[in-house]
């Protein structure tokens, strides 16, 4: 696991230091272009169908969209963001300011949302406050995200993979967050003949928990992302592979789309798409937990895919 | 004053601009001197800079008003009807409006039974948009004829002026494309560094389709995008709205470009000129959303009017803030340079 990609400051639209260190990495050791939205695309090569993977660079953000005269910053959510899971987490802006959010709602748990929380950044008057930060800027849960973990696998992929039956791109996209949209002028570009997402899905196995993905389940194989079946072929594909490596895979279909796959299924001329996913449980806290073994079976995973199908 | 009543007398019933088309060609044909038409009805112009290899800017509003469609005639000259883009069904009773048939217009009005013969309980409920009818008084032989099933109605417009205010229906977003006009007017009188291409589009209110197509034929290096956002009232309780009067709203928001939107604020800021901010956490709900992913990305910027009553028959807004606006806008357009961004790619075509 690449740890220092998990700490840069990469709210959506605000990716440039994440795709900074990517390009950075990557120097020497393949081309990369960045578009006008930000993200990074790789081309490795190869030949055959074009194949890309990709990962978002961005993580889920508090935008400010007001200061109050005592200095407290009321915010909007840049991303799927629970409100209860924010009350009591430390949030940093930018340039290393540090807040946290608190709730004085006099409100049953449920009913809490996004507008009854404030940012106290221990400033006392607006004044003070607009010396530090101002109305549109971004912080970012805890200083420290697991949104990136997937990217770190691909530029691990990249290192270790030698020869494919792909032409193969790797794309590091931006605004994921907020709606799968640096996904869109990738596929625009690229026009890749099968496209596969890698991400990030909240495992809910805890008590009261309402999904069946569990952590240390292995890799999530997704067969339905939202309102969109993905490819089945490339589903049957997966689990073969899976099967002949001993490789601990779960299946999931997500009824609200988790995924840039379905975005990329019907962007520009359209592709095959499939979604394979690591669990992290407590997902966009400050507590996010993973398993080892599950980033290494969604990783072996894909190398099989790629080197063997 | 000529040229915004001209626009919002244009009926531009969101889907069915086609029939707007024709006036505001002329319009726009008039003011930059040509005028294009794509597939979708969007109508763009071009005031060329000159040089070799300059960038183009995309300035845009769209044209497009909400309304209402037609979806069935009733005995004695009734017409039942659905909402095209986002009506306020609470506002509709008492509302006059212009049925487009085939040939001919139809003057028609939206009433309800009278207080003295309603429950208590009825008087506390809003009636659903499916129990309104519109009331033609025309008889049901010419309806059938002229009225087919989707025809676009619109609100009966009247334009009136007070308080250094102008008050109309679908001021949202013909104030925006008065300003973009009356900003090409300005801008084909200076010297300029970019190409600036006029767009104004067609159906925001009903899945902001216009302005995707538009960017992806232009294939502009950044659009600026004008539109209307929602201005203080004294019922209004929120922290976020925007004051009338309080100048031009730069909208700041994961989904516009940082380095522009700073742009547009530098540049308010060398002017002089009152401004102020909102933010939008994830969809600003205009136009900029779906031309940002366009292509291979197009950097957006949104700057909009404040507009009290938005969607309603007697939306509002300052003639002092859309001058600045047209102020603003420009000059960022005059002044605009390509940004390189950090390993800036050549778009394909």
């Amino acid at each position: 696991m690449k740890n220092d990609l998990q700490k840069l400051f990469a709210p959506p639209a605000c990716e440039t230091a994440a795709a900074d260190y990517i390009e950075n990495y990557l120097k020497n050791k393949a081309e990369t272009t960045r578009d006008a939205m930000g993200s990074v695309t790789v081309h490795i090569g190869g030949s055959g169908k074009k194949l890309l993977l990709s990962a978002h660079i961005d993580e889920p953000a508090l935008m400010i969209t007001h200061i109050d005269e005592n200095g407290f910053l009321r915010f909007a959510a840049a991303g799927q963001l629970n409100p209860i899971e924010l009350i009591n987490s430390k949030v940093v802006f930018s340039d290393k300011i540090c807040g946290a959010v608190f709730c004085n709602a006099e409100k049953n748990v449920s009913e809490i949302k996004i507008s009854d929380l404030f940012i106290d950044i221990n400033a006392h008057s607006r004044d003070e406050a607009e010396k530090l930060v101002s109305e549109g800027d971004m912080a970012v849960i805890g200083g420290r995200s697991l949104s990136r973990l997937c990217c770190s696998i691909l530029l691990e992929l990249i290192d270790e993979i030698k020869a494919s039956n792909y032409d193969l791109y790797f794309a590091f996209t931006v605004q994921k967050e907020v709606g799968f949209r640096g996904i869109m002028p990738v596929i625009n570009s690229v026009m890749p003949d099968i496209f596969i997402a890698l991400d990030t899905v909240k495992a809910d196995d805890i008590p009261c928990g309402k999904s069946e993905i569990k952590l240390k389940g292995g890799a999530v194989i997704a067969v339905k992302d939202g309102r969109s079946v993905l490819s089945p072929s490339l589903v049957s594909d997966f689990r073969e592979t899976a099967f002949k490596n001993s490789v601990s895979v779960q299946y999931a279909s997500f009824n609200e789309q988790q995924t840039e796959a379905p975005t990329a299924q019907c962007a520009a001329g359209g592709s095959k798409a499939a979604a394979i996913c690591v669990p992290v449980r407590y997902l966009n806290t400050a507590n996010e937990t993973i398993s080892e073994k599950d980033i290494y079976a969604a990783k072996t995973l894909i190398k099989h895919f790629i080197t063997e199908a | 004053m000529e040229l915004i009543e001209k626009l919002l007398n244009i009926n531009s019933v969101s889907g069915f601009e086609k029939s707007a088309n024709s006036e505001l060609k002329n319009i726009v044909g008039d003011i930059l001197g040509n005028v294009n038409e794509d597939a979708c009805g969007n109508l763009t112009g071009i005031i060329p800079c000159g040089k070799n290899n300059a960038p183009t800017v995309m300035l845009t509003a769209h044209y497009d008003i909400i309304g209402l469609i037609s979806k069935g005639i009733h005995e004695n000259g009734f017409v039942s009807f659905a909402p095209t883009g986002g009506i306020d069904s609470r506002l509709l009773p008492g509302a006059e409006v212009v049925i487009h048939g085939k040939t001919k217009d139809f003057y028609g009005i939206i009433g309800l039974r009278p207080p003295h013969i309603l429950t208590a309980e009825e008087m506390k409920k809003t009636e659903s948009i499916e129990k309104l009818l519109i009331d033609t008084g025309v008889n049901n032989d010419e309806l059938e004829k002229e009225v087919p099933f989707g025809s676009p109605i619109s609100f009966r417009n009247t334009v009136r002026y007070f308080g250094g205010c102008v008050s109309a229906s679908g001021l949202d977003n013909k104030l925006g494309c008065y300003a973009v006009l009356s900003a090409a007017k300005r801008l084909k009188n200076m010297p300029l560094n970019s190409n600036i291409c006029v767009a104004l589009t067609v159906s925001e209110d009903t899945g902001r389709s216009g302005g995707k197509t538009a960017a992806y034929n232009i294939n502009p290096d950044m659009a600026l995008v004008i539109d209307a956002t929602f201005a203080k009232t004294p019922e209004c309780e929120g922290r976020t709205e925007n004051e009338i009067g309080g100048g031009p709203v730069i909208c700041k928001g994961p989904s516009l470009n940082r380095f522009y939107t700073d742009k547009l604020i530098k540049t308010a800021g060398s002017l002089n000129l009152p401004f102020q901010i909102e933010v939008e956490g994830g969809d600003n709900g205009t136009d900029a959303f779906v031309i940002e992913t366009v292509k291979s990305g197009v950097p957006c910027a949104l700057v909009s009017f404040p507009l009290k009553y938005m969607h309603s028959p007697v939306e509002t807004a300052s003639f002092e803030d859309t001058e600045k606006l047209i102020t603003l806008i420009t000059e960022f357009s005059a002044n605009f340079e390509r940004r390189d961004f950090l390993h800036y790619v050549k778009k394909t075509d």
